[in-house]
């Protein structure tokens, strides 16, 4: 197995005999190893929640933003590899603007989503190049309602009502499965959970100062990070 | 005309368009325009997009048609890739960013396009460079001052759809009595929340 399989996962991505495109699995394993980020939809809007984490006691993390805006009403969540992902939202954000220019309408969610993984698909498959080593949680409100997509590396991707990416993101979809109300308001129901998703599979008592919370409403459909004070009002 | 060629006799129409309580409608005459030659007496001047937008045009033949076609393509790859139909104001904006493209190799039209969508009957005029201009009654092509005329001391806001279709061949007989290049008879398109209905008439008085 292991002779048969190390031909195949070298520098291109090449189906092997069974079928399988190893990059574009060991690209799936930088995103499990990613941190955690949580997405939820709520009755009236969605939430998108990140675990921070200084690595060093001088790292100044008020100014690391995790959390992407990609338009007004979109934004995104990333797990895997931050270079790749800038890319991507570099990307997410031109399309966007060509869809308000072309059209003179924001995009929706889903176009957009479809927009990136087009992008990613074509990475395991043309010569020369290595797959994106992250998945996307992308949230945002549209003609449709609030949305909630993700990603992966090889140009998937899922809608859902409420699902977590990176480390630990099978405990933290069962925890939501158990959890999660589809008619829970964004405000404080949603949040909360999502908050309480990340300490549930975060192995820390997790405070304001390690997370990162972003909401996006159907009334404004503005995408907008929480401060330290709304998100603390919610903890308590 | 300073060396160039004059275009005039191409932009031969009577088109005009009208919003009503819940709709649109949009006609014009069928008089074909070769300079000063009418090559057809039968043209095709208002073209359905999709099942709930169209346009009206004026320029040269082949290139409303080829526009109309463009914006009939692009409208059902809208609806596949975002699965909900085009609106009327993203439609026009696209219209006007293809017109706007070609800005020094223009088609050589005036569109007016309309249509119903959940916001309600919308009603826009494009140049050949695609200014994107939002109206409640309209008119292109060589007879635009004469049927504006008309429109002007008969048009007010929620007319009634039979109003509306009154209007719209009232102002177009009047604009083919007095404009040469315009005449032959008159096609029109209501586009109201039940579709697109389609109405010909001849213009023996």
């Amino acid at each position: 197995m292991m002779e048969r399989s190390l031909a195949y996962d070298r520098a291109i991505t090449i189906f092997s005999p069974e079928g399988r495109l190893y990059q574009v699995e060991y690209a799936l394993e930088a995103v499990r190893r990613g941190k955690t980020a949580i997405g939820i939809k709520a009755a009236n809007g969605a939430v998108i929640g990140v675990h921070k984490e200084a690595t060093s006691p001088l790292m100044d993390l008020d100014q690391i933003q995790k959390i992407y805006v990609v338009d007004k009403h979109i934004g995104c969540a990333i797990a895997g590899l931050h270079a790749d992902a800038r890319v991507l939202v570099d990307f997410s954000r031109v399309q966007s603007q060509i869809n308000l220019i072309t059209y003179g309408e924001p995009i929706d969610v889903e176009v957009l989503t479809k927009k990136v993984c087009d992008l990613k698909q074509n990475y395991t498959q043309v010569g020369g190049i290595r797959p994106f080593g992250v998945s996307l949680l992308i949230a945002g409100v549209d003609s449709q309602g609030p949305q909630i997509f993700t990603t992966d590396p090889s140009g998937s991707y899922w809608s859902w009502r409420a699902t977590a990416i990176g480390y630990n993101s099978e405990a933290a979809r069962e925890y939501l499965a158990k959890n999660y109300k589809p008619t829970m308001k964004l405000m404080p129901a949603a949040v909360k959970l999502c908050i309480d998703t990340l300490r549930q599979v975060v192995e820390e008592k997790l405070d304001e100062e390690a997370m990162e919370i972003s909401i996006v409403d159907t009334d404004k459909r503005e995408f907008t990070q929480l401060t330290k004070e709304e998100i603390r009002s919610v903890l308590v | 005309m300073n060396g160039q060629t004059d275009l005039t006799p191409f932009f031969g129409a009577a088109t005009v368009g009208i919003t009503f309580e819940n709709g649109v409608v949009i006609g014009a005459e069928k008089r074909v325009l070769w300079g000063y030659t009418v090559v057809s007496k039968t043209g095709k001047k208002v073209f359905p997009i999709t099942e709930n937008i169209i346009v009206g045009s004026a320029g040269v033949s082949g290139d409303y048609q080829m526009l109309s076609s463009f914006l009939t393509a692009e409208s059902n790859l809208f609806e596949l890739e975002n699965r909900r139909s085009i609106t009327v104001q993203a439609a026009a904006q696209l219209l006007s960013n293809i017109l706007f493209s070609r800005k020094y190799m223009p088609y050589l039209t005036q569109t007016l396009i309309g249509g119903v969508d959940q916001d309600g009957s919308h009603l826009y005029s494009l140049d050949l460079a695609g200014s994107l201009i939002k109206e409640t009654y309209a008119a292109v092509g060589t007879a635009t001052s004469l049927v504006l005329g008309v429109l002007e001391a008969n048009f007010r806001e929620n007319l009634s759809k039979e109003e509306a279709i009154d209007l719209a061949v009232k102002a177009i007989q009047a604009a083919t009595r007095r404009d040469a290049m315009s005449g032959d008879g008159i096609d029109l398109l209501i586009v109201t929340p039940g579709g697109i209905e389609t109405k010909h008439l001849s213009l023996a008085e």
